[in-house]
This record gives structure tokens, sequence and C-alpha cells, in this order.
């Protein structure tokens, strides 16, 4: 369990990485936090000729907190979002959702982009990011795209960014942060991979509502319950027949050693309940 | 240790190990908790399974606490670090050691310097650090010896917070 | 810094000294590459190109090292083989036991996943893995078997050259089962499942063997519970004289049986320090943990049990299965250890126990804490609280009425131990300690609800035969400047021995604890040994030490007795000094009665020869522990989730050496129990492939999973030792899966479900939950 032989670049301006990812002739790959990246070359899962390291990019370290934007560098640290109190006041659920990430001795050095980047599909952040509307702002050698988080997560551990692109802040804006939020998780302990959570938010009433689940497919889901006609329902038991019901025909979650398909399925019955029991009470 | 990689994977670096700067050069791909353990012999700092899941290696990167596992030293240049040898070093860190002693906070000792690591980091950053903040940092660590109580206890005790 | 044990002077400060720890000067790393398939034939091994990789010194595979490095049999600690008390008991008719010889590397068949097939050694443990990624190993794949039930079919593929896949069958009796059963009033079966398990001490397996530099002999450390017999198997696996062969324990990170055979690493790694003339490390990865370490449990039973109309048990039939995997290095010892707790703390006059053990392509199988315990307590506490639903009786009711009490000890259970002694209970009062148990608990046969979710109680009591011999042993000496250096055979993985056992030579000589220095787990410091397994250092190694010790205060009584010309009874040791009761200034420091025995000029006198002593413990037989667990649950039913509202311990471990060290065995016993109870199942596919051989997927439970332990002791002293004690090492986790399991039932009652297998997993559980909303 030691990473294989590795070519290690410190970067410390975006042309750097951009040499650097030329040099390696595509075998290159981005180290932000680590705390995904060494585990894999710890198991040789991944074997990158170069590593790419891109702490030393000032841009990337940069968080700037308001009430009509949160900008969130890639290589700001889980822990950073997590105890800062302006975000704590103003976008909860974000550093709500962030605590939930592995433990603390992790998210001291994992970061939000790098998580993001990641594109688990039992990680919370993607989730969040699909229901803030949030803007993954990706760099390569040929200009900026903005990119929506909903087009952003095609897959398990698979984004829409290029080979040589890489993301460099999340954006998030003003409608997002005036939103209310409900978030709940379903994993065998604390620290563990959710098996099954689900995040929403509600701007007036439960016509605003946005739902994304995860853990239930290879990429964040949305959930429109206004065009699933269940909201009639709430908060009854028909309620969960009807959900029930429409997840069973929407979600064709994996089957692994920690849950069933039909019992993430239910889970995200129960999470969908929760986070809307939260925003209506 | 004499890495037989290609010499152009080796880099410099320079850090701070419990206030005593030192400067190697290292394969690229040597791990934090090897840089500590074989180029320092700081034997202290355990690895329990290479994967940032036990906790057994962590120690503190620039006064936060960090899985050494997951981190290729050279990532951390110019980094200050501190390991479970410097604990004793304070008046306050023998405190905390006397307290995980008197509560029995370890049994074999093998998971024991990665959790006082933590512990030792949410005393400084935390003066009354809430019941479940105590949990969450425990809960970053896998013992499979005391069961938890003992070292429940110990933080509490530790951190000043009422009795579990 | 104060600190309250001795071993945490370095453990507390980075300064002990675990394996990894160990270099040897120019030490040469070793890695194995072990394989990926579960049953197959070597097709072909090539290890070119790793041989030509720079900085790798030497390859070897199962063909080039065969002559060289004997195969491992079964442990010197098994039945069986060796002259064995148990079959000579119970006599060739009661079944028969089979052993497969274990390569250290495969030489033509592979039969686990994680088998060892080539070695590596190389300058450090990177390259070495470098160099393992460039082996190249096709194997031509046989069926895999990892269903012991398959195993027993027919036409299922052989393991060995053997009629079956069968490794032991054995049965033992007591009473007239069909009798019982055919007059009882009330007969409940059920097959009952204990998952398989991983030991995982935090510190994995290792060794360092590093060649004398003088003398020729080696050193070989190694993280182990038993020494002495991995000297002997390295001795007899290597042609190699016991004498030039140290086997040192050093600091071990945890054990729980994991540790306590001698595995094919550790004969192979003083191999290749011998045959490249330096010294040689291997440290066992994780994942090589959960393949190639030992696992457990695994166990299935098919159990019936007989109860009179009053809900008086009349008999119990069981007919267990052990997937024991590949090789069954302790044969014996978990399916017997089955049996002989089956009947636990209850009257059960008619007992037919038939043990079957199989081998299919898992790791190895060998005791984890509990050894055989557990398995018997899941199956007979869950039949009873399925007995006593399907009939209508009150669990806790029917526990108390056939408790065996106080004044039924010495109690007789009518089969034999695996010593080969007849079993019997001599201490304890386990209706009491149950009645002790439900009181604190304040169990209800109808709890109400924890924030909706159902709530329920689940009792389990056990006994537990603790100090198993054959032996242990302590030599003591006394060095002149009044250090006394105490050294046993028994090795500590956190036990706190050097705490405790200090102690207990300090208590008998009046010397401070500090003055003793206790040398544990080196072949050096004493010839013979057994080792820290199945709950039994403070009895054995303990009793050892006490009975030294006395030796040397019996010496040092006779010498001053004449000196001053007082009566034995008169001399008294304290405070660092031996006096004469009652006559302070009649008195001598330890440095001055050493000197009275040491040699010197002119004294060819047959007292001369120093202050020592040495004892080896042998107990008749085992000595019972016992004790009573109730769990309090609340499932989440939409969930699956289990919280354990309330856990209590009621234990009887006799007089307590050390109440904390006692009270840290149980609740680390009871978060093991609990792993087992809710989290931890080691799982294969179809073809024997681990499904999650790591701490993602194989979860040891966190600390935010553990109840706090409401702990109460139960003190009866044992006839059968010096100290009156029982071992406690193992007891806290022996009851816990059996009652958590029977209060998630409990607590379920109204759900249509009954729990037949661990863990209880929320997939398990919804699983359940799903199929009681259909009937």
């Amino acid at each position: 369990m030691k990473p294989a032989p590795l070519h290690f670049v410190r970067a410390s301006s975006y042309d750097d990485v951009w040499r650097a990812f030329a040099e390696s002739g595509g075998d290159a790959k981005v180290i932000a936090g680590g705390q995904s990246l060494v585990a894999l070359l710890n198991l040789r899962l991944a074997t990158p000729g170069t590593v790419v390291d891109v702490s030393g990019i000032d841009d990337l370290r940069h968080m700037s907190v308001s009430p009509s934007e949160i900008r969130i560098g890639a290589m700001v640290a889980q822990w950073t979002v997590e105890h800062d109190p302006e975000i704590q006041q103003i976008l909860p659920v974000l550093s709500r959702a962030v605590s939930h990430i592995g433990h603390p001795q992790i998210r001291s050095r994992g970061t939000v982009g790098g998580n993001v980047a990641h594109a688990d599909p039992s990680s919370e952040l993607p989730a969040l990011m699909v229901v803030m509307e949030a803007t993954m702002e990706v760099l390569g050698p040929s200009g900026l795209r903005r990119v929506p988080a909903a087009d952003f997560f095609l897959g398990p551990y698979t984004t829409a960014l290029d080979d040589d692109e890489i993301l460099v802040h999340i954006v998030i804006g003003r409608e997002a942060i005036e939103r209310r939020y409900g978030f709940h998780e379903i994993a065998r302990c604390r620290g563990a991979f959710a098996m099954t959570g689900a995040v929403g938010s509600m701007k007036r009433g439960p016509e605003s509502l946005r739902l994304a689940l995860f853990g239930v497919a290879s990429a964040p889901v949305q959930i429109d319950l206004g065009s699933l006609d269940v909201m009639s329902a709430w908060p009854t038991e028909e309620f969960d027949r009807l959900l029930s019901g429409h997840f069973a025909e929407m979600l064709a979650p994996n089957d692994d050693f920690q849950a069933t398909a039909d019992q993430r399925r239910s889970y995200a019955v129960v999470c969908t309940k929760k986070v809307l029991h939260e925003l209506l009470g | 240790m004499n890495f037989s990689a290609e010499t152009d994977m080796h880099l410099d670096v320079e850090v701070t190990v419990n206030g005593v700067r030192v400067r190697r050069s290292i394969d690229a791909r040597m791990l934090l908790i090897d840089f500590l353990r074989v180029e320092l012999g700081l034997t202290g700092t355990h690895n329990g399974c290479s994967y940032g899941v036990c906790g057994a290696c962590s120690v503190l990167v620039d006064g936060v606490p960090a899985r050494s596992c997951l981190a290729l030293a050279v990532q951390l240049d110019g980094a200050t670090i501190e390991t479970i040898e410097s604990v004793s070093q304070t008046q306050r860190g023998s405190e905390i050691l006397e307290t995980f002693s008197r509560c029995r906070g370890l049994q074999c000792g093998f998971c024991t310097p990665g959790i006082v690591m933590s512990l030792v980091e949410l005393d400084r950053r935390s003066p009354s650090p809430s019941p479940d903040e105590i949990e969450d940092t425990i809960d970053g660590h896998l013992c499979r010896c005391t069961g938890y109580v003992a070292i429940k206890r110990a933080a509490h005790e530790i951190l000043g917070d009422v009795e579990p | 810094m104060r600190f309250v044990r001795r071993e945490d002077d370095r453990l507390l400060t980075g300064q002990g000294r675990f394996l990894d720890d160990i270099e040897g000067p120019n030490q040469v790393h070793v890695r194995f590459v072990r394989s990926q398939v579960a049953h197959g034939r070597l097709d072909l091994v090539d290890v070119e190109q790793a041989r030509a990789l720079r900085g790798v010194f030497a390859v070897w595979t199962g063909p080039d090292i065969i002559d060289q490095v004997r195969p491992l049999g079964p442990s010197k600690a098994d039945g069986g083989v060796f002259e064995d008390p148990l079959f000579a008991v119970l006599g060739p008719e009661a079944g028969f036991i089979r052993h497969a010889l274990r390569p250290i590397l495969a030489v033509d068949t592979v039969r686990y996943v994680g088998e060892p097939i080539v070695a590596i050694a190389a300058c450090d443990p990177y390259v070495a893995e470098d160099a393992a990624a460039l082996v190249d190993v096709i194997i031509d794949e046989l069926p895999a078997l990892s269903d012991p039930f398959a195993a027993l079919a027919d036409d299922a593929v052989r393991l060995y050259d053997w009629p079956d896949n069968v490794c032991l069958d054995l049965k033992v009796s007591t009473g007239d089962v069909n009798t019982a059963f055919a007059m009882a009033a009330h007969r409940t079966r059920r097959t009952l499942h204990s998952a398989r398990l991983s030991c995982s001490p935090l510190e994995g397996r290792g060794v360092v063997a590093i060649p004398d530099a003088v003398g020729g002999g080696i050193t070989v450390y190694s993280s182990t519970q038993i020494p002495h017999m991995v000297r002997d198997a390295i001795a007899d696996g290597l042609g190699w004289p016991q004498h030039s062969v140290r086997v040192v324990a050093p600091d071990v990170g945890g054990g729980f049986g994991a540790k306590a055979i001698p595995y094919p690493e550790e004969l192979f790694v003083p191999w290749v320090a011998r045959t490249l003339g330096r010294p040689a490390k291997w440290v066992e990865d994780r994942y090589e943990h959960f393949v190639s370490a030992i696992g457990s449990r695994d166990q299935i039973h098919d159990i019936e049990i007989a109860l009179d109309r009053d809900g008086t048990i009349l008999g119990v039939r069981d007919h267990f299965v052990s997937d024991v995997g590949a090789f069954s290095p302790l044969g014996v010892v978990q399916p017997y250890n089955t049996a002989a707790h089956l009947a636990g703390c209850y009257r059960v006059p008619n007992l037919s126990i038939h043990m079957t053990s199989v081998v299919t392509n898992k790791p190895p199988l060998s005791p984890y804490r509990g050894a055989g315990r557990p398995e018997a307590v899941f199956a007979m506490e869950r039949i009873i609280d399925i007995a006593c639903r399907e009939h209508g009786f009150d669990p806790s009711d029917v526990r108390r009425s056939n408790a065996i009490t106080r004044d039924e000890i010495p109690y007789s259970v009518g089969i034999p131990y695996r010593d080969g002694r007849p079993i019997v209970y001599d201490s304890g009062d386990f209706a009491g300690c149950l009645g002790t148990a439900l009181d604190l608990a304040a169990v209800e046969s109808d709890p109400q609800p924890n924030r909706g979710r159902p709530v329920g109680f689940g009792i389990a009591c056990y006994v537990e035969g603790t100090g198993i011999g054959p032996f242990e042993s302590a030599e003591i000496d006394m060095l002149e400047d009044g250090t006394v250096i105490v050294a046993t055979g028994a090795c500590s993985q956190g036990q706190s021995h050097e705490t405790v056992f200090a102690r207990l030579a300090a208590d008998v000589l009046g010397i401070s604890a500090d003055r003793v220095i206790l040398v544990g787990g080196d072949t050096a410091a004493t010839s013979f040994g057994w080792g820290t397994l199945a709950s039994r250092s403070a009895v054995n190694a303990g009793s050892a030490i006490r009975r030294a010790s006395e030796n040397i205060a019996r010496q040092v009584t006779d010498e001053l007795c004449s000196l001053w010309e007082v009566a034995p009874e008169d001399i008294v040791f304290a405070d660092n000094r031996v006096s004469v009761a009652g006559t302070p200034s009649i008195s001598m420091s330890w440095v001055d009665v050493i000197a009275r025995f040491s040699p010197k000029f002119g004294t060819p006198d047959a007292t001369r020869n120093g202050l020592s002593a040495s004892a080896h413990f042998v107990p008749e037989t085992v000595t019972f522990a016992n004790g009573a667990h109730v769990a309090k649950v609340a499932v989440d039913t939409e969930t699956g989730q289990v919280e354990i509202l309330d856990y209590v311990v009621v234990h009887d471990c006799g007089p307590l050496l050390d109440e904390e060290v006692v009270n840290g065995q149980i609740e680390g016993g009871v978060a093991q129990g609990l792993g087992a109870a809710l989290f931890e199942d080691l799982a294969y596919d179809d073809n024997a492939q681990p499904l999650n051989p790591n701490f993602i997927d194989y979860i040891l439970p966190p600390a935010s999973e553990m109840p706090d332990v409401r702990i109460h002791h139960v003190e009866t002293r044992s006839p059968l030792n010096p100290l009156g004690i029982k071992g406690v090492g193992e007891a806290g986790t022996i009851p816990v899966a059996a009652a958590v399991l029977n209060a998630i039932d409990h607590a379920l009652r109204d759900q249509g479900v009954e729990v037949h297998r661990t863990p209880a997993s929320p997939k398990m559980i919804t699983a359940l939950l799903a199929k009681g909303r259909q009937s």
C-alpha cells in the first residue's frame, strides 16, 4: 500500500498546470487535498505518471462570502467552509453538508473543490451544488467555462471537466443563499459513506421546492416533486405510497454490500420526507 | 530507505517537525508517514490502514489534524508538523497525557498517538467543545481495545466538559 | 509526568516499540504476491521482470523454497494430532479431525484469495511493491467453495486428497436427548448463523528477523501472542535448533486471536534473513490482514430446544457446521469450545451436540476473542427467546428458573472440557448474576417506544472456561541493586501486564512495584511459555508469578529466621524491607538481603546461588467466569438502524486484580461484540472472492456507536488457583451479539420478524421488515 513511482509538479500558476499536463502526455492527476487521491495512490488504483499540486496557486485558496455571492476557490479546505462563521450564518446547509464528509481529520485537508471534482455518487456536495444551482468555474488552456452544477456531474467519478481542465471556483449566487434548506442522509455510522441522502431547498411555498438525491444513482438525481404530483398528499401515508411508486420507476440504484436497490429507494423516500419536514414543518 | 526510483523523481522538501527545521531530498511518492517514521525516526506515528479510515497516523499539519498516510511528504514543503513525540514537551501536553493515562484511555497503545494529536488540536482550538464536537473528533479514530468508553471519559476530562 | 500504567510511559510519548518500529541494519523488506483467485492450479509464475528491478535482492516461488521451509502443520496448541487429552477421553468413536499442511508459498494449488504465491525481498517497501506488480501469475481456475453446505455436497470439488471436505466431525452428549424431546411439551428448532469476522487489531501482523552479531543465532521479533510457539514452529519448520532462535514479542498493537497461531510468514522471514545474511522485515498491510490473517466465527447451528410445560429446559440438540476456510490451524478449539459452552449457565440435563467443520476457499479460520463461545451463546440464547415467544413464556422467567444457583456449585455439566477434564462449574452464582442484571436494566416485557421507534430488551448469559492450561511460566531474578526481574511466557497486547503482574510480585515481597521489571514474551527470558490467549494469562501467569514470588519470600524467610533466630511467621515483607514483626529495629534492606545470597570469595556454600525462583503454574482444569448482559435497543423501522439505549453487564471473574483493567477488558470486549452484532460481516461471493476486505465496508464500530456500559462486578472465588481469580479477556465479547439481537427481536415483536443471523445490519433488518409486512 505505497504509491507507484510518480513525478510531482508544484504548480504556482495556471500555466505551470497546463505545461505539466502537456508534458505528461495525458498521464497527470491534479492533487488538491489528496484525501481521495492519495488513498487511491496507496492502493495503486490510480497510478498517474505525474501528480500536479495546485496548492501553490493563490487564486484557488481564496474564498469570499457575502449575502449576494459565495465564491469558493477549489483549494479551500472543507474544514474552513465548515467552520466559517459567515457561511454558518447565511448558508448553514453548506457547513452542515460538509460536516458529513469523512471525519474532521479528513476535512482539515480535504477540499471542497476536490470533493466536487471527485464526483463520488455517494457524496453530499454534488447534490447540494445541484440544488443550489451553483456554478462550476472551469479553467483550461483555452480559457474559462462556467458550467451549471446540473451539467457538471456526469456519472460516477466523472464530470464535465475536459482532460486539460481543472475546477477553479465554485460560485453560489444570491438566489441560492436566500433559500431555506433541508438535508438528511442515512449512513451505517458517523463518518461512513452515505447509503442515501437528500437535500432540498425552498424559497417561499412548496411550489418553489428543489430536491436532489445522492447515493441512488451514478450522479445526483434532481426530483421535481411538483411534476410528480405528490405534494397534494403531503404529509399523509398516501404521499409515501405515491413517492415510492415514482421512485420505483425512476431510480435504479446499485445493489451493493451495504444496501440493496430496494433499500436505497425506500431510503430515498425517508430522506425526502425528512427534508420536507424540515422545510415545511 | 533507499528508494530506487529515478532521481528525477526526487524533490527537496523543507519542513519544521516538532520545532526542528529539516530539509531532505526525497522520492516524490514518499508518504508523510514514512517521511516521519523512516527519514526522521519518529516512530510514534502509526500506520493502521493506509487509506485514512483508522486515524492511527494522525499528526498536526500547520496546527490542524491530518492523516499522515494521505499526504505525500513533498506536498508539505514549508509546513509545520507536530507528532506525538512533541506532546510531552509542553505543560498542557503533559496534562493531556496524564489525564489520558489516568482515565485508562489506552490499552495496546497503537491507535493512541493519533487520538492524542486530535485531542491536542481540539483542546487548542475550542475552549469548551460541545459533546458532539468531542464525539466527532474521536469518531475519526478506530480503537479495537478500549471500546472508547475510557477514551471518551479522558476526552471530556481533558476538554473540561462534564462527564459524557 | 506520572502515568498510572507502567506501559504508558512509552506508549503515550511515542516511545513504544511496535514491530514496524524495529529496524535491522541494511534490512530487506519482504512483500508477498498473493493469489487473487480462490481456487486453482498455478499454471505460470513469471518472476523474471520482478527479479530484474533495481533494488530487488531476491524473488522466490513455492518450488524454490519447499525443500528448505517445511509447510506448517497444525498449531502446537491444537488437539487431535499431539497427544490430546480430549480425544483420549471421547474415544475414537466420537469422531475425527483432519489437518492439511499449509505451504509457506503455494506450490501447485491455491486455495484462497490471499494465499502467498511469490515472495520478494527488496530495499524498501515501495520497491518491493513495484516488483510485486511485475510478477505475472496465471492460474487455471477450479470451482471455488464459499458455502460450507455446498462444500458438503457429494459432487463438490475437493480441496484436499480426502474423501470429502470435512476436516472435523465430532459428537458429544450427556443424558438421553431423544427421550427428553419425546417427553417435552414444547420444542423449537431454528437455523442460527454467526457471521465470519475479522479480528482487525489496529496493528497488523509483522516479523523482523535479525541475525545475531555473534554466535550464529537469530532474533525474531514478531507481532504475536505466542512467542514460544512461534519459536518452536520456526525451529521445526526450518530445522534449526531451538537455542539458535530467540523470538520476542515487542509492543503488540492488539491481537484478539489473529496473532495466536504461528503463520507461514513467521517462518519465511527468518529464512530470508538467514539466506540473504541480513535482517529481513515484513509488515502486514490492512488488505493482507483481511485476506491472510485468520478469520473467525462462521458457524451455522441447526439447534432445537425442548421445554417442559412450565418452561424447564429438558434438553438441547444441536448440529453445527463451521466454515473453516482452507486451513484450520486450531481445528478443534473453536467447535469444541462452542460445544463445551452451549449449555451455559443453565441446567440442561440432556444435551447432544454434533460438530462438523468444513473446508472451503476462504482464508483460514481460528479462534477470535470468545473462541467458539459467542457462537454457542448466540445459538442458545436466541433459541431460548424464540422458544419463549413461540410458546408464550417470559424470557426473563425462563432464564431465572433454569439458571444454576449458587447452592448447586460445583455443578457438573456431564461432558468433558477441551482439556479432557469433566466440565465442573467451580464457582459463581449464575442465577444471582442474572437477577442483578435484570434488576439493573429494569427489563420490561412491553416497553414504550423511543421517539417513535419500537424498543426491546435482550438478555444473554454465559459461562466461560478461563485459564486453560497446559501451564504458564514465571522466573524471578533479584539483582544486587534490588531490582526484581519477573519474566513470564505470557505477553501483553494491551492487557496491562507490566502494571498488574509487577504488582503481584511486589505485593508478596513488600516492594514498590516500580522496582519490578516485567519481561513478557521473550523466549530468551523463559525456556517455556504458552502465550496470551484464551483468557488465560491472569490466571496462569498471575498464579505462576505469585508462586515464584512466594518461593523468593520463603528463601529469604529461611535465611533470616536463622540469622535473627525468629519464627517464620515473624518475618514481615513491607516498605521495601524485610523486618521482624513488632521489632522494627531488626530489619534489612533488599540490597542487603540479596547480598546474603550473592556468591562471594570464600563462600562455597550452597545457599550462595543468588536469589531467584522459577514456577510453572499448571492448572487442574479451567475455572469458570460467568455473567449476564442486558441490552436495551430502539430500532428505526424505516431505516433498519439500531440504537443501543442501555447496556448492562454483570460479570464474575472473581477477585479483581485491578478494577480499571478489568473494566477496560469488558468495555473493549463489548465493543467487539457490538461490532459482531450490528456491523461486522466478512463476506464472500459465490467464487469465494472477498466482498469487503477493507475498513470502508467492513465497519468496526466507532465511538459514537458505543453506549456507556454499566458494569456490576460479582466476585466469587475460584478454588483452582492461588489468586482465586477467573479470566476476563474474552468475557465482554461473548454474549453481546446474542443480547443485542434478542433485543432487536423483542423490539420488533409486533412486526412479524425473527432474527437468525449476525450482524443485524440495516440491510438485513429492512429485508426482514419487508418480509414481515408481506406475511
